[in-house]
Order: C-alpha cells, then structure tokens, then sequence
C-alpha cells in the first residue's frame, strides 16, 4: 500500500502542489490527470524517490520514504516519460545492461519472457529500427527486470497507436492482478485513463478533468480539493 | 567491478574498433610523427658555403670535423661565388677559412682564422658558427698543447723525442677512441653530449600529447551516457549514476594503463632506453592525472559539441606549452610552476604529482557529493 501524508513541493517561493494526501492499496491501478504545470509528473517523481518534497511523508508497504530509500527502490519500477533505452543496443543488449545493474539478476529466458509477454519479438533488432509502440514497450519492459512492487509510468504510451497502447494496458492490468504490482500512471489520454484505471486522482485547478470524470461515472479522487 | 565490465562490453560491442583505435593511436601516431620526423632530419642538410684558401692538414681536418657534422651540408665555392649564392639565399651562410689558417694556429694566434658572411634570413647561421668555432677552438687547443709539451721537453732537456704531428694525432685517436666531444646541431631543444643525434621532438612528450588527446576522443563516452531519460533508471538499479561513471572510468584507466606500458616497453626497445622504476611512476601519475581531469570534463560538459571543443583547446594548449613546437626554456625559468601544472611537462621533468590532478580529485569529490544528494542516495 503506498500511503502520501501531507506533500507539499515548493521550488523556492513557487508552489506545485500543496498538501497532498491519498491512499493506494496494493494491486491496484490509480491514474493521474490534470492540467500541464499541475505538478503530476513532479509527484510521481516523488514518490519515485527521484524528487524531494518540501514537506510530508510517504509510506510504501510501510517503509518510510525518508528512512528507508535505498530499500524502497528496490520495490520501485519507474518508466520515465522520454524513451530511456540505449538507441544503437538491440532489445536483447539494453534487457542484458540493465539486468545486469539490477538488484535482482535475471536470466536471459526470463528477460526475453518479460519482452515477448508485451508481444515484442524483436528481441535481436537494434532499438532505433524499432516502431515507436515497440520501444515504448522495451521501455516498460526494462523497468519490469527487477519486479518491483510500486509501478510508476509518465504517459508510457505517448504517441503511439492504438494497438500497442491496448496491449501495454493489458498488460499492465494482468500485472495488477497476477502479481498485486500498484501502478500509479500518468497520462493525458482520458480514454486509456478510464479503460485501465481503477480510479483516478486529480490535480490542479482546473475543474475540467473532475467534470470530465464524473459525467463517465468514473471513480474519481481530487487531490487538490480534498482539503 | 564485474558488473562494470560486463555492461561496459554490451554498450562497446557496436563501436570496438573506435575505442581499439583510440587506444592504440597514441602509440601508433607516435610511432608515425617518429619515423617522418627522423625522415625529414635525414633529408634535410643546410648548405654552408665553404671557401677554403688554405692548404694544410689542420684545414683538411678541420673539414673533415664539418663535413662529419649532422644535417651539415658543405658548399665548397670561391668567396664571389659564395657571396652570391648567400645574397640570393641559396646558401645559409659562408664561412672563409683565410690561407694564413694554419700559420696563426702555430704562432698561437686566434683572431680573424675564419670570416664569416650570413643574411637575415640565414636561420642556421649562429649554430654553424658556433660549430664551426668549436672545431677551431678544439685544434687551436690541440696545438697549443702540442706546442707546449715541445715546449716542456726543450726546457727539461728530455732525450725522447716527441713529433708535433704524432701528439696532434695521438690526441685525435683518443678523442674517437673515447667520444671526448661530440657536437651536434641543434634547434631549441638541448645541446647533446651522447654520440647518436638528438631527435628534435621528445618522443615521451609526443606520446603524452597524444595519449592526452587519444583519451579525450575515447572519453567523450561520459556525455553519450549522460542520457537524462537513462540516468533516471539507474537510482532503481543496484548502481548510482555517479558510481556507474566513476567504476567505469576506474575500468578505463586500468586497461588504459596497460596500454601505456606496452608503450613505453615498446618505446624502450625501440630507442634503446631503459625502462626505470620512476618512469613507469611517472607514467602511471600521468595517466591518473589525465584521466580524473577528462572525468571531470566529462561529468561537467552537457555536450559533444562542447566537449570536443574544449578538449581540442586544451589540447593545443598542451602542445603550444610543452616545447616540441616552440622552445619553452624561458616559459619554465620565469614561472617553474608551469612544470606542476602542466601533464606533459610534469611528465617529462618527473616531478609525478601534476596540480591538475590533485584540482581534478578535489572537484569529483564535491562533484560526487553534490550527486548524491541530487538523487537522495
């Protein structure tokens, strides 16, 4: 369960979110919408250990974030926004490195499993020859190497098409349920949002996301009104 | 360690023969510049006019010593001639060996033996005059103390009887015999006393420059890996971003360092050197110190494009200071901390700690600190 008490992140005077406080049980998927500048990528970094809050606290499965960081990451998977592979590697060589600086050593069956469980066969092709749906998926694929209990995605699924979006959400669903993996997932595609989310988080201002939710009957938490 | 090198030969499998070049090419380049240098010395001979009115066995030595003389090419023409051929710059300079040469040798009369005509353009004229003057200063000598010893024996009322002719040439044979002087001509760098030619370019120095340059292509690996997006999965990985780097330059210097030995082995059999105890210290400093500060570079420089540009000047830099283009004797007497400061010097002059290293330490010190609580480890 990962457990947010009270986040405040200021850069400076500048608030990005203040006071933020919400719950996220085990196995389940929890999307994150609002408007750009609202700070969603900022509190998923944070509770990715990559950022620190101004003020706060997180627990996750009860391991304090301010105690016991070096711990934590290791239940941490995070698949950041930019398509973080090595371009010249081929599928095989970028699973291999990163495998290697993992926590958790996998061996090459099992790395290729991971791959071919998000339908990428393309296991000997360079990366940069890749379709952009492809890479997106070797990019979520290397952050699944160490098995990490709290999954973390930045729009994973930024510009590519249709398919490899519905399989990476299949995907994702059969990790939350098969493995109890807690996914906390960005994007700005409210479709995907709904298909895959078992509730949404708002953030910012702007009541066009709320509105937007509630009118579809999703389950819906705002972060920014609750207090 | 090994999980360094394992990932280290995934990421070098598409691109080993660049790193193989690099790596071999301070050798190689040396090697190159070595042998074209050496080439060009070969080739190279100043022509010096030489104008000869007297006919004696000291001229005819005194010849010999100039004509013996590396990269000396004698002219031997009439004064007109030669005047000529110096005023159109055909030859360097020219040098009259006047007919009463031998005749003031005897009396013990040192002034006016040789006139001398030069140009402004005549580059070479100073170090062949002074050649030249020491050849004379060496038979002047030679005579005189042939002359004395005669001398002696007259006074002494020895019985043996000593020929002039005998001394001077007994003199001669023991100066063969045991290299008692050697000359050699050289530009800027340091006058010789050993009996093979200096080389004008310090193969160690070459070496280094190109070791330094060779290293900086090689490192240019720190920014391609700086990849933002990837540094932000190495937190979750069993390896922080800055140790990743430092075991990997770690990894770098080791083999790096094999390769600066097989150099300076292969230096050694090549020009006939002895490998000491403190050249491969100073070697293995060099290295250290060229190394920490291309990490620091690296960690420091955003881009390529910087990178690149900064090596190249530091570089030139390093070339335009080390003294194989221009003499940097008056630099180094005026301001001799530039020996600390400088890899190349610190390596030629064995002085094994280089500032820059010590500067580079410090800095990946505050760098790794700094980097550290950028990402909460």
């Amino acid at each position: 369960m990962l457990n947010v008490q009270s986040l405040s992140k200021y850069y400076g005077k500048k608030k990005v979110f203040d006071d933020l406080s919400f719950t996220v049980h085990e196995g389940e998927i929890v999307g994150l919408v609002g408007e750009n500048g609202a700070g969603k990528s900022t509190l998923l970094e944070i509770v990715a250990t990559l950022e620190q809050p101004t003020s706060g606290e997180l627990y996750f499965h009860d391991k304090c974030y301010s105690k016991q960081l070096n711990t934590l990451r290791r239940d941490i998977g995070y698949v950041p926004q930019e398509i973080s592979v090595w371009d010249h590697l081929s599928v095989r060589d970028n699973m291999r490195f990163f495998s290697t600086l993992a926590w958790k050593k996998r061996s090459e069956d099992e790395l290729r499993n991971i791959c071919e469980e998000m339908n990428v066969y393309a296991w000997n092709e360079e990366v940069s020859t890749l379709s952009g749906g492809t890479k997106r998926k070797v990019n979520l694929a290397i952050s699944l190497i160490h098995e990490p209990k709290l999954l973390l995605l930045d729009e994973p699924t930024a510009g590519i098409d249709l398919k490899s979006k519905q399989e990476i959400a299949d995907y994702l669903k059969r990790l939350a349920i098969r493995d109890r993996v807690t996914i906390l997932y960005i994007s700005h595609d409210m479709d995907e949002i709904m298909n895959l989310c078992d509730y949404v988080f708002t953030l910012g201002e702007d009541p066009f996301y709320e509105t937007y939710l509630t009118e579809r009957g999703q389950g819906m938490v705002s972060l920014t009104k609750q207090h | 360690m090994i999980e360094t090198v394992q990932t280290r030969l995934i990421l070098l499998k598409k691109q080993p023969f660049s790193h193989l070049f690099w790596a071999l090419f301070p050798l190689l380049a040396t090697a190159f510049v070595m042998i074209q240098v050496a080439n060009v010395e070969e080739d190279y001979q100043i022509p010096v006019g030489i104008v000869v009115e007297d006919d004696s066995m000291l001229v005819h030595e005194l010849l010999a010593d100039i004509e013996s003389t590396p990269h000396i090419e004698p002219v031997y023409v009439q004064e007109r001639d030669g005047l000529r051929q110096v005023e159109m710059h055909e030859l360097d300079s020219l040098f009259v060996v006047r007919n009463q040469y031998t005749d003031d040798m005897e009396r013990g009369k040192r002034n006016k033996l040789i006139t001398s005509y030069y140009t402004e353009l005549s580059f070479a004229y100073v170090p062949v005059r002074e050649m030249i003057l020491s050849y004379v200063q060496q038979d002047f000598t030679r005579n005189e103390t042939a002359n004395r010893i005669e001398q002696l024996r007259n006074e002494y009322r020895i019985q043996e009887k000593w020929d002039k002719t005998e001394l001077i040439e007994r003199s001669r044979e023991i100066e063969r015999e045991q290299h008692l002087i050697d000359v050699t001509l050289s530009f800027g760098s340091k006058q010789s006393v050993q009996q093979e030619v200096t080389p004008f370019i310090s193969p160690l120095l070459m070496w280094a420059l190109f070791t330094f340059f060779g290293t900086a292509m090689m490192f240019d690996w720190l920014i391609k890996e700086k990849h933002p997006a990837i540094m932000k999965r190495l937190p979750f990985s069993n390896v922080l971003p800055e140790r990743y780097f430092f075991s990997n330059v770690l990894l770098y210097t080791v083999v790096l360092l094999f390769f600066d030995f097989v150099a300076v082995l292969l230096g050694a059999i090549v020009l006939d050197e002895k490998i000491t105890f403190s050249l491969l210290l100073n070697v293995f400093s060099f290295r250290l110190t060229i190394n920490s500060l291309l990490y620091v570079i690296g960690r420091v420089i955003k881009t390529t494009y910087v990178y690149y540009i900064v090596t190249f000047i530091m570089t030139l830099c390093f070339l335009l200071l080390s003294g194989i283009i221009i003499p940097i004797e008056p630099v180094i007497e005026r301001f001799p901390f530039v020996t600390y400061v400088h890899p190349l010097l610190t390596l030629q002059t064995e002085q094994y700690v280089n500032v820059l290293f010590i500067i580079s330490i410090i800095s990946l010190f505050l760098l790794y600190r700094r980097k550290k609580v950028e990402f909460n480890a």
